[in-house]
């Protein structure tokens, strides 16, 4: 506790202007980079229209009129708030990039600075953001025209939602990125598999009620999926077995601990293992 | 003078893929005075970057202590960083960004005031003004260490860690860098901890060296007694106009002989003087008379081989 209140302490103030260098760090090597921006819209499209394929020929063709929560009249919504979920994992996953700071050693400068290892996290947090931002406005707007009936209230709490969940997966990402300093292969491992179990158990793509019943209880503790049936109450009847208050502290109290785990993991990895394979 | 850093015993190993523990540092102990530049020789893999990654909190030793302004490096890191500038090579700076962006990025996180001028500074220092604004993917090998040296300086701290700081620059830059290292000591009373390769450098700047060797301390000391440590004859060259000159003082007084010159121990100064005597009588010609005194780079190669 005391530790995490140093964090705190450390990031308050006009230490502000200290996060904003480290904010426009990140920026301005991303817009180096430009197709990052086109990258970050097309790349979950291309994966999700592969789902649409299939569900439309289910509902259009094999005569079903539903799989679980997904129904003939609302797949499309239903996909589109997985593709939501989708593209904030593809932003966040794989953006902390410390692997390439410990090869220009720029992450030994940043290391050699009196400040706390938060303001890295907290960096590429925010410019992360911006981009989720966007996305998520585009989105909102587009649902906007296609669906006919929102409720405002879900809407809001959906979205607060996804953000608690961009903050748990950017901060599950400096986790394996952290491990990486020092263990790639074990890092390489994680970055592959654990998100795939985020996304499949989240009713990202498809519903639970067409997995093993065994494996449910893993949907109902997985944020992704407390938070995508949050945002997608919004636009349709959504699967929320705790209800929005408590599911929302569940996945806002996982937000808030989730930095704090991760540059715990940050440090011991420096101190316990220190950095490998310059 | 104040011991401003002090290394006591420090070990570091690690493991190779075969399993073998392999130490980078072996009970290394130092002490560096306040406002003294401090040389770190030694052969490749002897430690010297270890050493520096330790007293800059980047690395924990596996024993020993160090402390670096009373600070003790493991208990109180953050103390230390706040009084430190490191150089690593040329590395530690942004390809994706502009120099002016990634000293503006590093002089931020160090809370630096009028930090734009000081950039102008430093790039007017370094002589790369007119390429501040470019990114540092286009620089060339010594446009990139000026660039990591300035990042190093841009906080002003009490002591500096320099790791190959002339590495890649033109011999102008090197020249500007070691006067701007003596004033650094000299009139702003900063301690530079140099680690280098370099020994002319390190016999120019450094008030005091260690030696390192596989891990080890080898030897702490001024350049002058590093070399009388190795060896304290001198010799003196006498070099003839003419060659036969030269073989006849050899064969006469049983010294070595290469072409004009002959070599005498300078220790026995009675054979110098009958020597000259003889070179007088014969009528012979001297064209140089030189004292050959053992070279930094003599002692270094006699202690580290």
């Amino acid at each position: 506790m005391r530790r995490a209140m140093g964090y705190i302490n450390d990031l308050s103030g006009r230490r502000l202007s200290v996060l904003w260098a480290f904010v426009v760090k990140d920026l301005k090597q991303m817009f180096r980079f430009k197709t990052n921006i086109v990258n970050f819209v097309f790349a979950p499209m291309l994966t999700m229209f592969s789902f649409f394929l299939v569900y439309s020929s289910v509902f259009m063709q094999s005569g079903v009129d539903d799989l679980g929560f997904v129904q003939k009249q609302n797949y499309v919504v239903y996909l589109l708030t997985g593709f939501l979920a989708y593209s904030y994992f593809h932003m966040t996953w794989g953006k902390t990039k410390l692997k390439s700071e410990k090869m220009m050693q720029t992450l030994d400068g940043i290391l050699l600075s009196p400040r706390s290892r938060l303001y890295i996290l907290a960096g590429k947090g925010v410019k992360t953001f911006f981009e989720i931002i966007i996305v998520t406005l585009i989105f909102i707007a587009f649902m906007f025209f296609l669906t006919p009936s929102i409720i405002w209230i879900n809407l809001f709490f959906g979205t607060v939602a996804l953000m608690f969940i961009f903050i748990i997966f950017i901060s599950f990402d400096f986790v394996i990125s952290s491990i990486e300093l020092s263990e790639e292969g074990i890092a390489a491992i994680l970055v592959n598999y654990l998100p795939r179990a985020f996304l499949i158990l989240g009713a990202v793509y498809f519903p639970i009620d067409i997995i093993p019943k065994w494996l449910w209880w893993l949907a109902y503790i997985n944020p992704v999926y407390i938070g995508v049936n949050i945002f997608r109450s919004a636009f349709m009847e959504a699967n929320i077995p705790l209800g929005i208050p408590i599911s929302l502290l569940y996945i806002g109290a996982l937000a808030l601990l989730m930095p704090f785990f991760a540059i715990y993991v940050f440090d011991f990895v420096l101190k316990k293992w220190g950095v490998r394979g310059y | 003078m104040d011991v401003i850093i002090r290394a006591d015993a420090l070990t570091k190993g690690y493991k190779t893929k075969k399993g073998e523990w392999i130490k980078a540092l072996d009970a290394v102990s130092l002490d560096i005075q306040k406002g003294e530049i401090f040389g770190l020789l030694g052969t490749n893999g002897a430690g010297k970057t270890t050493i520096v990654r330790i007293l800059s909190t980047l690395i924990y030793p596996d024993g020993g202590q160090a402390s670096v302004m009373g600070y003790n490096v493991k208990k109180h890191p953050k103390e230390i960083r706040k009084n430190i500038g490191v150089c690593l090579g040329n590395k530690m700076v942004y390809h994706k960004m502009t120099a002016r962006d990634n000293l503006r990025f590093f002089g931020k996180i160090y809370d630096v005031r009028n930090l734009d001028n000081k950039i102008d500074e430093l790039a007017e220092f370094f002589d790369i003004k007119d390429r501040i604004d470019d990114l540092v993917e286009n620089y060339s090998m010594g446009m990139k260490t000026k660039l990591a040296v300035m990042r190093a300086f841009i906080h002003d701290p009490p002591i500096v860690f320099l790791d190959e700081p002339t590495f890649g620059l033109d011999p102008g830059t090197g020249y500007k860098l070691r006067q701007r290292i003596k004033e650094m000591r000299d009139k702003e009373g900063k301690t530079i901890i140099l680690c280098t390769h370099h020994l002319l450098e390190a016999e120019e700047l450094c008030d005091t060296i260690a030696v390192l060797r596989k891990g080890k301390t080898v030897a702490v000391d001024t350049a002058e007694g590093l070399k009388r440590k190795v060896d304290s004859s001198k010799d003196v060259c006498i070099q003839f106009t003419h060659e036969k000159d030269a073989a006849v003082m050899s064969e006469l007084f049983d010294v070595s002989q290469r072409k004009e010159k002959i070599v005498i121990p300078l220790s026995n100064s009675h054979l110098l003087h009958v020597l000259l005597q003889k070179v007088h009588e014969g009528n012979m010609e001297i064209q140089d008379i030189r004292v050959n005194k053992p070279t930094l780079e003599e002692a270094f190669l006699k202690m580290t081989s």
